[in-house]
């Protein structure tokens, strides 16, 4: 049979352990997009025309959602919070701006008209597509 | 939205002549800032949209609620799910004029400061706002920055009375925006 002792321990042990856990998920910051899968995989130009002929729709299918997006980059944006790119879509001015996860990224690593791909979380429809916490998915690390 | 928001974008043209004193962003700057006993809840949105015309200082600023990105994860839950309701309320726009326009020459570099008024709908709520902010114009560039707080009770955001040590009542908005002429 336990002492009192040795259960005042186990007890202790397990509280310990639990306050820990708590803080830890307490504080946890949101998951890199880097460690989640996509649920779909489109082309910036495809992206926006299904938001720009139907939002609601386009919600449903995207809205909160991890996707990797492909296009050519019309316009790379550093500020002092980070990096977004524009994706080019059919419309002219508008196309898909994805927020780069990595505040410390090169702006000089992207230049305009280049294909790449990214994958990010979409967080809707202003008058561009809007993706954020963006990670470039090359076939190292697809 | 998008059509509103290009319907604003040729209403100002209209107002303005041969749309030289337009000016455009997708790359505005919110924060938001909860200062409560216990905890300082804050979040910030890179990607907000606003057109404003520099004759008339009418302006639209829109952002979506899931661009807001936030320090912790468990954070961000309980924003979108229990306070802004983001599925349900995905945007907020705030539509205003800076009513002291005719003090700002947008055509010299400097800082003038300004008062705005205008109309902020949040979680499916307008409230009218009034603030003060400053332009900066500088190389063709004008800066934008404002901050003002809300009672987020006046839009419908309820904070249960058990964590009302750690969420303020009171938020502060803070507004930055570098515009490039249109």
């Amino acid at each position: 049979m336990l002492s009192m002792k040795r259960l005042l321990l186990i007890l202790l042990l397990l509280l310990g352990i639990a306050v820990a856990v708590g803080y830890y998920l307490y504080n946890k910051a949101p998951d890199s997009t880097q460690l989640m899968p996509a649920v779909e995989s489109l082309r910036a130009e495809e992206l926006f025309s299904r938001y720009e002929s139907d939002e609601n729709t386009a919600n449903a299918d995207f809205l909160d959602k991890v996707i990797v997006v492909q296009g050519a980059i019309q316009a790379v944006n550093q500020d002092t919070s980070g990096i977004s790119l524009t994706l080019q879509s059919n419309s002219g001015m508008f196309g898909v701006v994805c927020r780069m996860e990595d505040k410390m990224a090169d702006p000089n690593a992207f230049t305009v008209h280049q294909e790449i791909r990214l994958k990010g979380v979409c967080t809707g429809y202003l008058m561009d597509v809007v993706l954020v916490r963006c990670v470039q998915v090359t076939e190292d690390n697809d | 939205m998008r059509t509103k928001i290009i319907m604003t974008i040729l209403a100002l043209s209209a107002f303005s002549s041969f749309g030289q004193t337009r000016y455009f962003t997708r790359n505005g700057k919110i924060t938001f800032l909860s200062d409560a006993p216990l905890e300082k809840i804050s979040a910030l949105n890179s990607q907000g949209t606003s057109v404003f015309d520099g004759k008339t200082g009418q302006f639209e600023f829109a952002v979506l609620m899931k661009a807001f990105e936030f320090e912790k994860a468990l954070m961000m839950e309980h924003f979108h799910e229990n306070y802004a309701e983001s599925d349900k309320y995905p945007k907020s726009v705030f539509k205003g004029t800076i009513t002291d326009m005719a003090a700002v020459n947008l055509a010299k570099d400097g800082s003038y400061p300004v008062n705005y008024k205008g109309t902020l709908n949040l979680h499916g709520i307008s409230n009218e706002v009034t603030g003060k902010g400053t332009l900066s114009v500088k190389s063709g560039k004008v800066v934008a920055h404002s901050d003002f707080v809300i009672q987020i009770s006046d839009y419908k955001i309820e904070i249960p009375a058990l964590v009302k040590d750690k969420v303020s009542n009171s938020v502060k908005i803070t507004v930055d925006a570098v515009y490039d002429k249109m």
